[in-house]
């Protein structure tokens, strides 16, 4: 029995450690392709991230499977967008069984700390204004300069569990908010001639991609949102659009085009189908990759669209 | 004096109009890397927020403006002001105010989520002994509290309201259990009263149901609340294995209350069951999951007659990843197996359902049900059944179903059923298990 013991000891001694620096690589798991594409930059070649979400999925729906539990169950760290938009993460968090993202652990992080939202309701809501967020509109990534504040809660997670790299994310972190920061400087100036242009998104995902780039979100194709489309709104919309002289509506991939074609063919509108994260179109495999394709179609289209009306 | 003052301006003009920041010269030029452009951006960025930002500042005067107007009406009526009308941002205007996460109620965030399902049914049946007879029903108001309990628990109750036989209000708790979620070894434990982890429509409550009456051998051999639910224990874990596929484990330990293949209230000889659940991606789409149920117990109160039921449940699902809002697709089939022993002869008796459900757009769903079922103390007597299932969700909160069923049986006569079922809940979404 004692050589037993003694030979199991002097095994793991053996084998813990080099287990240990094999696996020195922190396992991050996240809900959307965005939050990958930021956890990469600051974690680098120390983290090993894996996003739930594909890029062309509508993130409000994912289904909470046990085979993402799996994944969970090895994870270090758990990063999701937060403000309830991703409702089937808690059945995931809690089936995979992994104390170490639990909410309130280390590894836990809600990107959205810290970051300044928008479209928190204020007075009286319930569904009869459809399934909103009442948190605040949780598509706040679309703004690059949240990005900085989502790396920043992500950079908090990573210290936290690897505090010998803290300088080591702290640098990443620092390089690619500048990198993003002279993007959003060049997104901005590219986008100066068409300030205040109008459009109509699908869903109500554009609110701080708008802001940021000035550009008026007047309509949408859902009535409300996540509620589909009934033909006296779309009636409603096409008058709106008429009047105010809108000719992009902006589509998230994951909808079908049929209610914006229809209001298209109508107003002489163009139909802009925009990625809202990063692998929803094809080379958009990068956080700025994510604006710069966005920004270009953007230009590309409204340019297209001076030309034709002149 | 004079001279230097022009020279300074003069050199602050050219260094504007060249465009350079005289600390140009003193930076090193790191690839990537150079501040002064690094200020510029911001300038950039912050310049564009400024101007945001003055734009929302004369849109604040305006109500300003608007509002004192408003106040100096009011004061010139000498009434007794009433509350200032607050000029909102509606929750959808895209340049309303960002707030930040401060300003939530705390407490109220404390409260667990609580939601209410109410189940409106009707019933036309051409068979003049149907339980249910032609009329309308409100089958029941089922309201759920979760919430979690503490860094280590969550808490979920279920209680209904429900019909009784006589047309009287009965209140039952259909589940209210703790989950400890921090166990070591990966352990969760469920104490309390629960639904058993019987194959998979057993666990889903019945407003939640893809089908509006329960699978004949539901209710053949856990009765017709259509669950084998009661006070117990359980145990589940994940298993390890080599193909690094989920799998879990769970062992229960209930009360052996259910009055049709058990013993029912007086017993006091438990159930055990064991419920293996295994989990596999055939691709990004797709998936398979099978599941093994074994749970025994006696069907005597003396505990000298033994029953034995073995599940077996499978489900196919489909569901395109980039246009899963509009198209799904959902196969599944559960069969169980009875053993009983009685005084006279050990019965074995058989029932399955398959069911599938097409999701042809955004609200939109067909299915269909084949069954067969046979009884727990009966293995002569059987039923087939044949249903259509016609469902519409104008929104994830509301749901409407019509459903078709024809019902075979070989000891009485045919039956043809229409039912309708409303549903509606009000509160957060329930968080769903797979
Ligand atoms: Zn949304």
């Amino acid at each position: 029995m004692i050589r037993f013991i003694v030979l199991s000891l002097t095994f793991s001694l053996i084998f813990v450690p080099t287990i240990g620096l094999g696996a020195s690589k922190i396992k991050v798991v996240t809900t959307t392709t965005d939050l990958k594409a930021l956890t990469e930059a600051v974690g680098g070649e120390k983290g090993e991230v894996e996003s739930i979400a594909r890029g062309y999925q509508n993130p409000h729906f994912v289904e909470a499977k046990p085979s993402h539990m799996i994944k969970l169950r090895k994870a270090d760290m758990f990063v999701k967008v937060g403000l309830e938009l991703e409702l089937w993460a808690q059945v995931l968090t809690e089936g995979s069984r992994n104390r170490k993202i639990y909410p309130g652990a280390d590894g836990y992080i809600d990107a959205s700390e810290g970051v300044e939202l928008l479209e928190i309701p204020t007075g009286q809501i319930d569904r009869s204004l459809g399934d909103i967020h009442i948190f605040g509109n949780p598509h706040y990534w679309l703004d690059p300069m949240n990005g900085i504040a989502i790396m920043e809660n992500i950079l908090r997670g990573l210290t936290h569990l690897a505090p010998q790299d803290a300088e080591y994310f702290r640098k990443n972190k620092e390089e690619y908010a500048q990198h993003l920061q002279e993007a959003t400087a060049k997104w901005i100036k590219r986008m100066e001639p068409y300030r205040d242009t109008k459009i109509v998104t699908y869903h109500n995902s554009w609110p701080n991609f708008a802001k940021r780039f000035g550009l008026k979100v007047v309509g949408y194709i859902e009535p409300k949102p996540g509620i589909p489309a009934s033909p006296a709104h779309l009636a409603s919309l096409i008058s709106l659009m008429q009047r105010k002289k809108v000719k992009v509506i902006i589509m998230e991939p994951y909808f079908s085009d049929q209610a914006p074609r229809l209001v298209a063919s109508k107003t002489g509108a163009q139909v802009l189908v925009l990625p809202p994260s990063v692998g929803g179109a094809e080379g958009v495999n990068s956080y700025i990759a994510l604006f710069e394709h966005n920004i270009s179609k953007l230009i590309e289209t409204f340019e297209g669209e001076g030309g034709r009306v002149e | 004096m004079r001279i230097y003052l022009y020279l300074f301006m003069i050199f602050i003009i050219l260094v504007s109009i060249l465009g350079v920041s005289p600390l140009k010269e003193f930076s090193w030029g790191e690839q990537g890397k150079v501040k002064p452009i690094k200020d510029q951006d911001k300038i950039v960025i912050l310049q564009h927020e400024i101007s945001d930002l003055k734009k929302s500042l004369k849109d604040m005067q305006l109500v300003i403006e608007a509002q004192q107007a408003i106040l100096d009406e009011l004061k010139k009526d000498l009434v007794q002001p009433p509350a200032t009308p607050t000029i909102q941002p509606s929750p959808r205007d895209p340049d309303s105010q960002a707030a930040s996460k401060s300003g939530l109620p705390s407490l109220a965030a404390l409260n667990p989520n609580i939601s209410a399902i109410g189940d409106f049914t009707g019933n036309m049946s051409d068979d003049e002994r149907s339980e249910e007879g032609d009329r309308f029903g409100f089958r029941e108001v089922e309201l759920g509290f979760q919430a979690a309990v503490d860094p280590y628990a969550r808490a979920d109750f279920f209680v209904a309201t429900e019909e009784g036989e006589e047309g009287e209000i009965e209140t039952d708790v259909e589940e209210g259990y703790l989950t400890l979620l921090t166990l070591p070894w990966g352990l969760q434990a469920k104490l309390g009263k629960f639904y058993a982890n019987f194959g998979k429509i057993n666990r889903i409550h019945r407003p939640e149901r893809p089908y509006i009456d329960d699978p004949l051998f539901i209710k053949n051999f856990f009765g017709e609340e259509g669950r084998l639910s009661s006070p117990g224990v359980s145990l589940s874990s994940l298993i390890p294995n080599p193909w690094d596929k989920y799998m879990e484990l769970s062992v229960e330990i209930l009360n052996g209350e259910n009055e049709s293949s058990f013993a029912g209230k007086e017993s006091d000889h438990p159930i055990y069951l064991a419920h293996l659940k295994n989990f596999f991606d055939l691709s990004d789409l797709s998936s398979l999951e099978l599941g093994l149920t074994g749970a025994t117990g006696f069907n005597d109160s003396e505990g000298d007659q033994r029953t034995t039921l073995e599940g077996l449940d499978l489900t196919y699902r489909w569901r395109p990843l980039g246009q899963g809002l509009y198209r799904s697709f959902i196969f599944q089939t559960e069969a169980l197996f009875n053993q009983r022993e009685t005084e006279s002869r050990n019965i074995n008796s058989f029932g399955f359902y398959s069911f599938a459900n097409y999701q042809f757009s955004r609200r939109w769903y067909l299915g269909g049900r084949l069954e067969y079922s046979e009884f727990p103390s009966i293995d002569i007597d059987n039923e087939w059944g044949y249903s259509g299932i016609l469902t519409f969700f104008p929104s994830e909160f509301s749901r409407f179903r019509l459903q078709y069923n024809h019902i075979d049986r070989n000891y009485e006569k045919d039956e043809d059923q229409i039912l309708f079922q409303a549903t509606f809940t009000l509160g957060p979404h329930r968080p769903e298990p797979f």
